[in-house]
């Protein structure tokens, strides 16, 4: 291939004439690099804008020890490596990104599991200052089917009653599943910061990849209104929680009505 | 030596760019002076290992235009230094374990 590197000098927005380098072997070795690039476009052409200045900058280091613009310009090119081999390596193989958008997604998942664990233990501040009525008990005058208080009353046989029971189940619900899930989510991440470790990079930089970044922003950012809405719904419209005190709502095993849980 | 190099690039890429951020050709140039010429890769695998040091999250990146000319340059993240710090001490405890073995009478 034959080097035609030479000086020409262009002009700049600001006025200021720079003396810019073009050649045609580096034209040719951007297009075949270009043809050799697999991705996004946006990765594509920050490559070729950046293998481009290198080249330039090869080429005037090249012209500075005393080579013609030719012989400068042949040797950048030489010294950059085949473009075929320059691609393989930046491409990036299909295995390679499933095995990162799995690491952020398990990454997410601890994230949420730790979440709700979170959730579980804001429960139990409140449990410690209002007792299990205030943090769980239904709304007075809900009613419950015959079927939720038989279920509730075989997980629960101490309970003397169904809202008892009702009760129960809920704290079962709230805090020890909960609990649970915090626990199953802080090994979860643990295990991904540890091979996050293993592979030179760490749990943060997987969460802040902008693929972890939006997905987890988008996800948590709806959960958050969701449980926010139920949250405000279930307070205005139901009105009933956060009794202080006073007995569990009376039970009418026969009329179902509202009831937050299966 | 070539291939040796290739296996602790991104070592030396960190270690290069712990001093101050730089722009790839910056980055191989650094690599030949400071290795007295003996780490003479093809310059074209500095910028598959800045990418993947980048999307490991130990390299930052951006572009900076400097005498009319755009250039993307490169810094370590925080987590860049500590696994900097993590893969120095890890290699003097190797160098230090071959130079035993080396050293041991036959």
């Amino acid at each position: 291939m034959r080097a035609t590197g030479a000086l020409e000098p262009t002009t700049r927005a600001s006025g200021k004439e720079v003396r810019r380098l073009t050649g045609e072997l580096i034209e040719r070795y951007l297009d075949e690099l270009q043809v050799r690039l697999s991705g996004a476009p946006r990765q594509i052409r920050r490559t070729l804008r950046e293998v481009e200045e290198h080249l330039h900058d090869a080429m005037e280091a090249g012209l500075a020890r005393g080579l013609d613009a030719g012989e400068a310009e042949q040797q950048a090119v030489a010294a950059f490596g085949p473009a075929a081999g320059v691609a393989r390596a930046c491409n990036v193989s299909t295995w390679q990104l499933l095995r990162s958008l799995a690491a952020q997604a398990l990454a997410l998942v601890g994230v949420a599991l730790v979440a709700v664990g979170l959730s579980g233990a804001v429960i139990a501040v409140m449990v410690a200052a209002g007792g299990r009525v205030f943090a769980f008990a239904d709304p007075a005058g809900t009613r419950y089917s015959a079927a939720d208080c038989a279920h509730w009353l075989g997980q629960h046989p101490r309970a003397s009653s169904c809202a008892q029971a009702a009760l129960d189940e809920a704290v079962s619900d709230g805090l020890l599943q909960r609990s649970g899930a915090g626990v199953v989510g802080l090994i979860v991440l643990a295990a991904v910061a540890f091979l996050a470790h293993r592979n030179g990079t760490s749990l943060r930089a997987l969460l802040t990849r902008p693929v972890a970044a939006i997905v987890g922003a988008t996800a948590f950012g709806a959960a958050g209104v969701v449980l926010t809405n139920l949250g405000g719904n279930a307070v205005l419209l139901h009105a009933g929680n956060g009794r202080v005190s006073g007995s569990p709502p009376p039970e009418c095993p026969w009329s179902p009505r509202w009831s937050s849980r299966p | 030596m070539n291939e040796r190099l290739k296996g602790n690039l991104d070592l030396l890429v960190l270690e290069v760019l712990a001093a101050r951020p730089a722009h790839g050709y910056d980055v191989i140039v650094s690599l030949r002076d400071r290795s007295a010429g003996a780490f003479d890769l093809p310059e074209g695998t500095v910028y598959p290992a800045l990418y993947r040091l980048e999307r490991s999250g130990l390299l930052a990146s951006s572009w900076t235009s400097e005498s009319g000319r755009r250039r993307r340059v490169y810094s370590l993240t925080a987590t860049g230094r500590r696994a900097l710090a993590a893969q120095r001490r890890q290699w003097r405890e190797f160098v230090s374990a071959v130079g035993s073995v080396l050293g041991a009478p036959a």
